[in-house]
């Protein structure tokens, strides 16, 4: 299969349709696909994949966003212009879209500001590193409808993206989710299942393909890199009044998510604060490198190193304590967020007041150390949402008055699937044990946009409420009819039982009504719901927003955290002892779980924080093995990490709940960096926090 | 990986034989190098020859001079060796510091020296005992055995049988690990033998691969403490620049570690 075998008005893309399932014509990044082979062993295989001779023209390659953007740049996408785009991208030359936020009157806040600070942040790529690789599994029946398997965050974006790029209508191809060995956003959009879909279609076999840790590395997505600038005026006495974000993001060979993830890290520019005159914008440029794309936070944590970093300074320079800083211009309830939709639950204060408590913060966060080191606490806030797009459930009640719950999310390990069956018992009043939940099949399931955005708990909870809610009443009727009675005299007792209120033994069993159902009388128990989150991002009257992605982002959550960072002086190695994270969670509907995710978080930032970054040698990937590419393992995981749950919550939301899967990650980096600032003095401003790059920076204060 | 030839041979000299016959031999120890520079494919045997298991080439034999670690000795079983503990504690803290529990339960001694990877821990004990490394055709001073980046003075088909290590009057390792692969970014090993000669040698550093150090060496002769290196400044040319880190990193680690392993010694 080559690029010959997809027609070019093909293309697939969340946001831009600007990809083929292989590379066609040109080769835009080094690892894209040119061209596959299946064959009856992997050796054949391989040795056929030798055999194969690609006639390269070499162009110049583009590898910075300043390059790519600069005068006669060598154009990645030619044809860019005819792309079908969903919103208004102003896409010129290598300039792939950009976007910009706009809330009262900039200039006006420099005017009122007492000081202004200013300062430019990088951030690196980073790699998403599932344990699973991605891999895909794609067979063909005689009349030609084929089923794929695959690693995903979405068996519905698997869909799409297959039928896009192949040209397939959607009902000839079903899709499949095992087990998932983790995402964090790079198994959300497509990886390798074209690719096997055709292969599959040519072959009229099965046909595998798992891609080695290398290639995973090489060819599916990465964190995007960011260069920010923000700008920030402050009243002396600690009162943001003006924020002005200038961001350059490099997206890579594809725009993928890319476009979602400027608009979103602008959203959140602002962070959870009062600031009345704001001015966010960004431009987002595509590079010959692999393309790059969604992340855990979304954008928010290099967003969060940025503007939190520069809170800290700030305070340092007003004298202020950084936590009451933040506590001084924090949102609240009702406030609205920049853009203008209202925040309706806000439990951020009481986050700040945990971990201030817990860590016992002082305004002096310097804290005693060994002779070589240096040691300080650092905080941070940040928020994210929760919701986005559409979901639905189908609650059904099977013959024995059991329930199966079928809702098309796909649990990536983060725990969904026990999340929504405890939604789902609880709303039907029955033992967990009594409700099996199916696996997402785009045959069978309701459609559901993907575990991503923070959604699954918010979004599809809602749903297996509506559709629980649906049976409840569908059981009410039955039970109306058998126990002669009105259907607002019944309720749901615990274990599976409608009975009459107050009159303990009169009560028929959900076995009993659902035999009746099956066999004599209005036919199976089946209950549905579906949404899709609707709330505006944008209000036109508070703010002015021009190539914004999304109308439509979910709910607020939010996290403060304090680490106890010390730093080696004659190293620069920097380490965590110990980190608090409080997460506004809304509602935890399984605490163990939610505790899970705020630590999980905590470390995989810990990483962005520290050693994770993928180094580019020209066009080539340098470090794509775990040889080269570090990760924190336990040695590098603080001694004592403490997530603390806040509750506040949402009236949206299933039993109040919000988000938990992204919330934790986006401080981490921010809150390092802020306590090595605390700890030595010196300010970095660039991610990750190397020991190299911490002794060079000590060096030099130690020159000044 | 490519497709290879599997030998497991009884004896030195059947291995010798083997390697003699085939076109492109390697032979296999621990298998911690070779095995992924395999699967990257930058190796392509036709015979893996695996001597981890000829009869006798594993053990432990501790002398009042000497300790002889036979070449297919892991990691693992120096690390907990209470008569390498006693002899050259060092040389146990070094072991056990190795990659992770699976690396040292395979690694070897003679696979690591036999490599020569530039940032290798053994070699820096090697070329800082002033040790011996045995062969099936003779014994080879540590001077003269290291010759650069996985380059020694073994020749085609010779088997290193032991590593034979003075027993010092004071020894100490530290490294600085890279956090990925926990090979040393830097490591420096000091040893003051019983003739009263220092040695010290750092892995990880160079571009040539293990060295000495004669400035640190000259300093601690006259004045074994930490505070003796505390002025001095180490050279960055001819130091490794990488994704890892720059050679004036390295060279910081140099002073650094250096200190930190006189502090272990004592």
């Amino acid at each position: 299969m080559t690029g010959d075998d997809v027609s070019d008005a093909n293309r697939m893309g969340a946001f831009i349709k600007d990809e083929h399932a292989i590379a066609k014509g040109k080769v835009r990044y080094i690892g894209e696909p040119v061209a596959a082979v299946a064959a009856d062993t992997e050796a054949i295989a391989r040795k056929a994949t030798q055999l194969i001779d690609v006639q390269y023209e070499a162009l110049p390659a583009v590898l910075t966003p300043e390059e790519a953007l600069a005068p006669r740049a060598s154009v990645i996408h030619e044809d860019a212009a005819s792309y079908f785009k969903v919103f208004d991208t102003g896409t010129v030359g290598n300039l792939c879209s950009r976007t910009e936020f706009r809330e009262g009157n900039i200039e006006q806040g420099w005017r009122d500001s007492d000081r202004i600070f200013e300062a430019s942040y990088e951030t690196q790529p980073q790699a998403h590193l599932s344990i699973e690789p991605c891999g895909a599994l794609a067979d063909i029946d005689p009349s030609g409808r084929i089923t794929l398997w695959s690693a995903n965050q979405s068996v519905f974006r698997v869909q799409a993206n297959v039928c896009e790029s192949l040209g397939l209508p959607m009902s000839r191809l079903r899709c499949l989710t095992p087990r998932v060995g983790a995402g964090f956003g790079n198994k959300m959009e497509p990886h390798v299942q074209p690719i096997v879909v055709l292969l599959a279609m040519k072959a009229k076999r099965p046909v595998k393909l798992i891609l080695s840790r290398e290639q995973d590395f090489e060819m599916v997505r990465a964190r995007h890199p960011f260069k920010i600038k923000v700008k920030t005026g402050v009243k002396n006495d600690g009162t943001l009044v003006a924020r002005e974000v200038d961001v350059l993001l490099d997206g890579g060979s594809f725009a993928d998510d890319s476009p979602g993830v400027l608009g979103y890290s602008l959203l959140m520019s602002c962070g959870p604060y009062r600031i009345p005159h704001a001015r966010c914008h960004g431009r987002l440029v595509y590079t010959n490198k692999m393309r790059f794309g969604a992340f855990r936070g979304f954008g928010v944590p290099q967003m969060t190193f940025a503007t939190e970093t520069q809170l800290d300074e700030i305070a340092h320079a007003l004298d202020m304590d950084p936590i009451e800083l933040r506590r001084k211009n924090l949102k609240q309830d009702g406030d609205v967020w920049f853009g203008g939709q209202t925040i309706h639950s806000n439990g951020l204060s009481e986050c700040l007041d945990k971990v201030q408590s817990a860590s016992g913060w002082t305004k002096a966060q310097k804290r005693e150390a060994t002779p070589h080191t240096s040691r300080a606490l650092g905080v941070a806030c940040a928020a994210h949402i929760s919701g986005l797009l559409s979901t639905g459930a189908i609650v059904r009640v099977l013959e024995d008055g059991t329930i199966v719950l079928n809702t098309g999310a796909v649990d990536i390990g983060q725990g969904s699937n026990t999340v929504l069956t405890q939604i789902c018992a609880d709303a039907l009043r029955v033992p967990v044990d009594r409700i099996g939940i199916a696996s997402p099949d785009t045959d069978g399931s309701p459609y559901n946009w993907g575990t991503t955005a923070s959604r699954v708990t918010f979004m599809t909870g809602k749903s297996v409420m509506g559709a629980a809610g649906e049976v409840e009443t569908k059981l009410k009727e039955h039970a109306s009819e058998m126990l002669e009675c009105s259907v607002d005299d019944l309720e749901l007792l615990p274990g599976g039982l409608v009975g009459l209120k107050g009159v303990p033994d009169r009560a028929v069993s959900f076995a009993a009504i659902s035999a009746r159902a099956h066999w004599a009388a209005g036919g199976p128990i089946v209950g549905t719901h579906s949404w899709v989150f609707d709330q505006k991002t944008v209000d036109p009257k508070r703010a002015i927003v021009i190539g914004l992605p999304f109308p439509q982002i979910g709910i607020f959550s939010f996290n403060a955290l304090v680490v106890d960072v010390e730093v080696d002086e004659t190293t620069g190695k920097c380490s965590v002892n110990r980190a608090w994270s409080a997460c506004d969670v809304g509602r935890a509907i399984n605490p163990r779980m939610v505790e899970g995710q705020i630590e999980g978080g905590f470390v995989q930032g810990l990483g962005f924080a520290l050693v994770e970054e993928m180094i580019w040698d020209g066009a080539r990937l340098a470090n794509p093995t775990l040889m080269d590419y570090k990760i924190p393992t336990f040695q590098e995981a603080p001694k004592l990490l403490q997530p603390i749950i806040v509750e506040s919550p949402d009236p949206a939301g299933p039993f109040g709940a919000k988000s938990v899967g992204e919330i934790g990650i986006n401080s981490v980096a921010a809150a390092i960096t802020n306590a090595v600032n605390a700890a030595t003095g010196v300010q970095l401003r660039k991610l990750p926090l190397t020991s190299e790059r911490v002794l060079g920076a000590l060096m030099e204060r130690g020159e000044r | 990986m490519y497709e290879t030839t599997y030998h497991r041979p009884n004896s030195i000299d059947e291995a010798v034989a083997l390697f003699a016959k085939a076109s492109e031999p390697r032979y296999l120890a621990g298998g911690h190098t070779l095995i992924p520079t395999m699967k990257q494919r930058l190796a392509a045997p036709t015979d893996v020859i695996d001597i981890a298991r000829i009869p006798g080439l594993s053990g432990i034999e501790v002398s009042g001079e000497a300790v002889t670690i036979k070449a297919a000795t892991t990691h693992y079983d120096v690390a907990r060796s209470d008569a390498v503990r006693k002899a050259i504690p060092a040389l146990c803290m070094l072991a056990g510091d190795i990659g992770d529990p699976q690396v040292r339960y395979r690694g070897t001694i003679g696979g690591s020296i036999a490599n020569n990877d530039p940032s290798a821990d053994y070699p820096a004990a090697v070329l800082a005992l002033g040790a011996t490394i045995t062969t099936n055709k003779r014994g080879i001073a540590a001077d003269d055995y290291f010759k650069g980046l996985f380059t020694t003075a073994l020749e085609d088909g010779e088997i290193i049988t032991a590593v034979v290590f003075p027993v010092p009057a004071k020894a100490g390792y530290a490294k600085f690990p890279n956090p990925a692969s926990r090979f040393a970014l830097t490591g420096v090993f000091v040893a003051k033998l019983k003739s009263g000669a220092v040695r010290v040698a750092a892995t990880g550093a160079s571009q040539s691969g293990v060295m000495r150090l004669p400035d640190i060496e000259r300093a601690l002769a006259a004045s074994w403490s930490e505070a003796t290196l505390d002025k001095m400044r180490i050279s960055a040319d001819g130091l490794i620049a990488d994704v890892h880190g720059p050679a004036a990193y390295r060279a910081n680690l140099i002073g650094v570690m250096a200190r930190r392993a006189i502090a272990a010694a004592g």
